[in-house]
């Protein structure tokens, strides 16, 4: 060869050198992805322009599943191998590890364990391609770079390799470089632990065993109508509750946690399975006036009572009253879509306004005027539940710990140092081979370590009970405490983006009996918790002095973490990972979030059924009625209620403005919407009326507030009483009520003056406002013979001196007979005013006129009551006159035995004054007259037992 | 007739008139055995015992029993001389119409032989509607709107009143 060929070869050569370098460079710089070729995918890079290629250094990465292993090998070379294991979901480090590959040694295996997570494992081999020769002759090369430049490199650079985003690694220029990156499948270890409820609360539920629950805060209701001994249990073992129906679990609830799970399965399964509604439509009468409901409610007309309906009609008493009704109907159509309902609801409703005819009275009398409302309507709702809650899953962080480059493998479980001691004393521990062991396997030899122990993935092992049980504080029997296996006391949060373990306790340890094993993660005890406390059992050794040398313990952050002689052997950084912080970390949390989305979704379900049934709204009714006098003033009460419809009570009782104390209008309020079961024929239901008229017993005073002493008033419910000096009003109309004989037509009858008004606002489903007028007439003037001329309106009667042989002397004062009328007697004198009502308390003006007559009225026969006034008797009475200071501060009783309030003297009761003989001296109390003053019997002539019936 | 008889007549007339006179005066109608005195009590004694709660019930008036008793009593033992023992007897008293019939006896304070003089006042009075015609109470009464027994809870009561 030439010496001007071999110059070309040189250059040519040099030139793939720069060009290699280029390429290191360049793919270094790219984070690629390589797939083995017993795993298939992936993708792989070569970074060095160099004699051999991978085939010479034939790099081999061999995944086992089945060991959970991966085996790193070479043929050629020397290599410095970087494993870089990642969290696949959350790119948190794993742990990372280094070694050499060289033809002295040319294997190694990693158990990388079981984890729960993807791992995202980057394998990178490194050769010194300068070192090795392969690249020796070139010192320096160029390459373009990507603004067109050229860059010269030296093979003595040290260059960064981008391994990926977050990492370099400096790689001397001309190595080569061969990056894999491995994808490993995350394994879910099954549960393994006793589900203790199984046969306890779980078979109550499945049973619907209500009994067994009367202990705990079941939804009752909920397990009446859905456990699943009623709607059958497969939905609830493959959706809402699997747990109830597995012997083996992954973890084991306590009971009170189990029961809100229960609750919210039960919810669960109701909320899917809403029964939609569907009535028949309301049947609307012929004569009712139709409304469209707006969002303040709908105004009515005002209704006027019909003055002229038939006497028969008004005659009947009871459900007869209401001789006026008017009936109004009105429908809407509405769509509401909530975060988990979508509600679609038609509803109409008919309303019924009943109220009574007006009234015709007389001057200080009582009447009554009475309203009714009632609503029925009818809804066709449709809940669809667009987004159901469902029971929500949690995640169990589990601990991830890794080495500081440069720092043994001290992380976690010690299986390689447990081994070690395993050979040196057969487990006994002994000082001397603690230390040797601890040199050996954490001190001395990093290129020994077999496994790239990402901790996190086999956190507990197995191990044979030791006998240094005087330690820890733990169940001699080996019975697990449900507080220990459970760890409820200890909680998993996130904390500014990292997950963290937390206890109520603080810091402490197993030992600590007030811990209860909080501290240590849930993690150690989610699998085989027994293996947890075994494995602190087995580690724990004492010296010869009965000091703790080596152990496990827990740290801060609720790791297991290997101790020894008074400070931690591992050095491992721990973390808790293998779950998103989005995730729910706890139980609880879980529960909690499901149990609020089950709340909202009732709550939405619940507002689509009561919007569509019943509202909860307070309606005002209000009557008043105007008193005219004759005076001309004119006396208006305006009576007000308002009516909480979600409690079916009144408040804000008024009477012009002011609290009614003690009384309200509403007579009665009902309805299926207050749950009752009276009026199971209306949605709603209201009557009022007044709410009654407070008489005093003694004077017939009247109050319209109930009297601070009631005792000595009687009220008269419901009522309404007109003052005595009340005006006439609406006469005509009183004349066709009273004497239709001489009424003029009804058609030339014109109502006067409407007063007395009802109102009802907000009532029912859309919001009634309902008006009606009415009145009440007084005629007292009517017809009118005065016996006196001075007869006013009301209460009106002169006392008189009579003879009781002729108590009403005609103008020449003889009379034929004892049994007639010299003249015309007045009113309550008369036989009009005779009354047999009352059976305890006849009324017979004319027989007792004809007694009165006919016979002698001073006999002892007739004694009602005597009395024998000594001088000491007139001074004790003077006495007791100027105590009391009037004559009419009748301080007796009041005595109700015959239907009428008669007066019981204290004075007479007393006895001091009665005569001894006298006969009438019992005389009852009550009677109007009678014969026998002891059995009230009244005076009655053939005249009186001829109106009673022939009696 | 000396005068010394004449003296001793007149004196003797004397003392007979004025035994006399005092007689006729014991026994006599005095103010307080007056009629009007009783008459005037009674009324005012119908008037107290009027019941406008009654009348509110049933449209027409009432006098009570007992009040009009208690009333009589209290007014006349005011009004009296309080220098004999008196009877007070009430007769056929009736409440719907109102009724009474009230007999005052008293004796007269001078007695012969422990016989005294027995005094006697009546008095007969009612209480009269002044319409003669009420269509609005018959038609109630006839509809039995009026004159129901009023029973409180289905009961009697004592009540207090002031």
């Amino acid at each position: 060869m030439n010496r001007k060929f071999k110059k070309r070869i040189g250059v040519a050569f040099t030139a793939i050198c720069v060009l290699a370098l280029c390429i290191v460079y360049l793919n270094t710089s790219v984070q690629t992805k390589a797939q083995l070729n017993d795993t298939g995918g992936g993708s792989s890079s070569e970074t060095c322009l160099n004699k051999k290629n991978k085939d010479y250094y034939n790099i081999g990465i061999k995944n086992n599943d089945a060991s959970r292993t991966i085996t790193l090998s070479i043929e050629h070379g020397s290599f410095d191998v970087y494993v870089y294991a990642t969290d696949d979901a959350t790119e948190n480090a794993l742990g990372t590890f280094q070694f050499k590959l060289d033809e002295s040694n040319k294997s190694k295996t990693i158990s990388y364990g079981i984890y729960n997570t993807d791992v995202k494992m980057k394998v990178i081999f490194v050769l010194n391609a300068r070192v090795e020769g392969y690249c020796d002759g070139v010192q320096e090369a160029t390459y373009t770079d990507s603004n067109g430049n050229e860059v010269t490199i030296k093979v003595s650079d040290v260059i960064n390799a981008y391994i990926s985003e977050n990492q370099v690694m400096a790689i001397p220029r001309g190595s080569y470089v061969y990056i894999e990156e491995l994808q490993l499948a995350g394994v879910q270890e099954n549960a393994t632990m006793e589900n203790t409820s199984y046969n306890g609360l779980c078979k109550a539920f499945r049973e619907g065993n209500l009994e067994a629950f009367k202990d705990y805060d079941l939804a009752t209701d909920y397990f009446k109508k859905f456990n699943p001994s009623i709607v059958g249990g497969s939905e609830y073992q493959n959706n809402y509750l699997k747990y109830c129906y597995q012997t083996q679990v992954e973890y084991a609830y306590k009971d009170d946690m189990l029961v809100r799970m229960i609750n919210n399965a039960l919810r669960s399964y109701a909320a899917d399975h809403v029964q939609t509604s569907s009535t028949p439509p309301l049947e609307k009468p012929a004569t009712v006036l139709q409304y469209t409901p707006t969002a303040s409610g709908i105004e009515t007309e005002k209704l006027t009572c019909d003055a002229f309906s038939t006497k028969e009609e008004i005659a009947a008493s009871g459900e007869g009253y209401y001789v006026n009704k008017q009936q109004f109907y009105a429908t809407a159509t509405e769509k509401t879509t909530g975060n988990y309902i979508s509600c679609d609801r038609t509803c109409e409703e008919l309303v019924t306004v009943e109220y009574g005819p007006p009234v015709a009275t007389k001057a200080g009398l009582c009447f009554e005027y009475k309203v009714k409302v009632t609503s029925k309507y009818n809804c066709t709702s449709n809940p669809i539940t667009i987004n159901s809650p469902k029971p929500r899953e949690f995640c169990t962080p589990r601990p991830y710990c890794h080495e500081a480059i440069g720092l043994t493998d001290q992380a976690g479980p010690t299986q390689e140092f447990d081994g070690c001691v395993q050979q040196c004393d057969g487990g006994d521990y002994s000082e001397a081979c603690v230390n040797q062991c601890y040199e050996k396997v954490y001190e001395t030899n990093t290129e020994t370590t077999s496994v790239l122990n990402l901790n996190y993935a086999n956190p507990v092992t197995v191990k044979e009970l030791s006998q240094a049980f005087n330690y820890y504080r733990w169940d001699l029997n080996g019975t697990i405490a449900a507080d220990i296996v459970l760890n409820g006391d200890g909680e998993y949060y996130v904390e500014d983006g990292i997950i963290k373990w937390r206890n109520k306790y603080g810091e402490c340890g197993p030992k600590d009996a007030a811990c209860n094993w909080a501290g240590l993660g849930r993690y150690y005890f989610l699998k085989v918790p027994q293996k947890t406390i075994n494995d602190f059992k087995i580690n724990n050794k004492n010296d010869s002095a009965g000091n703790p040398v080596w152990h496990y313990t827990i740290d801060p952050s609720g790791f297991k973490r290997a101790y020894y002689n008074g400070g931690y052997y591992c050095n491992s950084v721990c973390s808790w990972g293998g779950c998103s912080t989005d995730d729910y970390l706890n139980p609880n949390d879980a529960q909690e979030t499901y149990q609020d989305a089950l709340d909202s979704y009732n709550e939405e379900l619940l507002a689509c059924k009561a919007q569509a049934s019943c509202t909860t709204k307070t309606s005002t009714y209000t009557i008043s009625v105007d008193n005219k006098l004759t005076d001309g003033t004119s006396n208006k009460w305006n009576y007000q209620a308002d009516l909480v419809e979600k409690d079916n009570t009144t408040q804000n009782n008024q009477l012009n403005g002011e609290a009614l104390n003690g009384m309200t209008i509403v007579l009665d309020s009902g309805g299926t919407c207050y749950g009752e079961n009276e009026y199971k024929d209306f949605d709603y239901m209201t009557e009022w009326s007044f709410p009654g008229t407070w008489i005093n017993n003694k004077t017939g005073e009247i109050s319209y507030q109930k009297p601070s002493n009631s005792n000595a008033w009687h009220n008269k419910e419901g009522k309404f009483c007109t003052s005595l000096k009340s005006a006439n009003v609406n006469t005509d109309w009183w004349i066709w009520k009273i004497d239709p004989a001489k009424s003029k037509p009804k058609e030339e009858i014109s109502i006067e003056d409407y007063n007395i008004l009802a109102k009802a606002t907000n009532f029912g489903y859309f919001n009634w406002n309902i008006s009606i007028q009415c009145f009440y007439a007084i005629y007292d003037d009517y017809n009118r013979e005065c016996t006196d001329p001075e007869c006013p309106n009301g209460l009106s009667y002169k006392i008189r001196s009579v003879d009781n042989k002729n108590l009403f002397p005609s103008t020449n004062g003889s009379i034929t007979s004892t049994h007639e009328y010299g003249r015309d007697p007045g009113f309550n004198w008369s036989v009009g005013a005779t009354n047999f009502n009352n059976e305890s308390y006849e009324i017979t003006p004319y027989a007792l006129m004809y007694h009165i007559q006919s016979s002698e009225t001073y006999t002892e026969d007739n004694i009602d009551y005597e009395f024998i006034l000594t001088k000491e008797t007139l001074r004790e009475l003077r006495n007791y006159n100027k105590s009391r200071g009037n004559y009419t501060k009748f301080d007796g009783n009041v005595i109700n035995e015959t239907g009428v309030e008669a007066y019981q003297s204290n004075l007479i009761s007393s006895g001091f004054l009665i005569n001894p003989n006298a006969k009438g001296r019992n005389a009852k109390i009550g009677c109007n007259n009678s014969e026998d003053p002891l059995t009230c019997e009244t005076f009655i002539t053939d005249y009186e037992r001829s109106l009673k019936g022939g009696e | 007739m000396n005068k010394g008889m004449l003296t001793v007549g007149i004196i003797l007339l004397s003392i007979v008139s004025l035994l006399l006179i005092a007689l006729i005066s014991g026994t006599s109608t005095g103010s307080e055995l007056d009629y009007y005195l009783v008459k005037e009590t009674a009324e005012a004694a119908m008037e107290d015992a009027m019941d406008l709660k009654y009348y509110r019930d049933n449209g027409t008036i009432r006098m009570d029993k007992e009040k009009f008793v208690e009333s009589f009593l209290l007014r006349f033992a005011d009004n009296v001389d309080n220098t004999r023992n008196y009877k007070v007897g009430f007769y056929d008293l009736n409440e719907v119409p109102p009724k009474v019939s009230v007999k005052i006896e008293s004796s007269s304070s001078i007695r012969f032989d422990n016989y005294s003089i027995l005094m006697t006042t009546t008095y007969d009075g009612i209480a009269e509607s002044n319409k003669k015609e009420d269509i609005y109470i018959e038609d109630a009464i006839k509809k039995k709107e009026v004159g129901n027994p009023v029973i409180l809870n289905g009961n009697s009561y004592t009540d207090n009143i002031e």
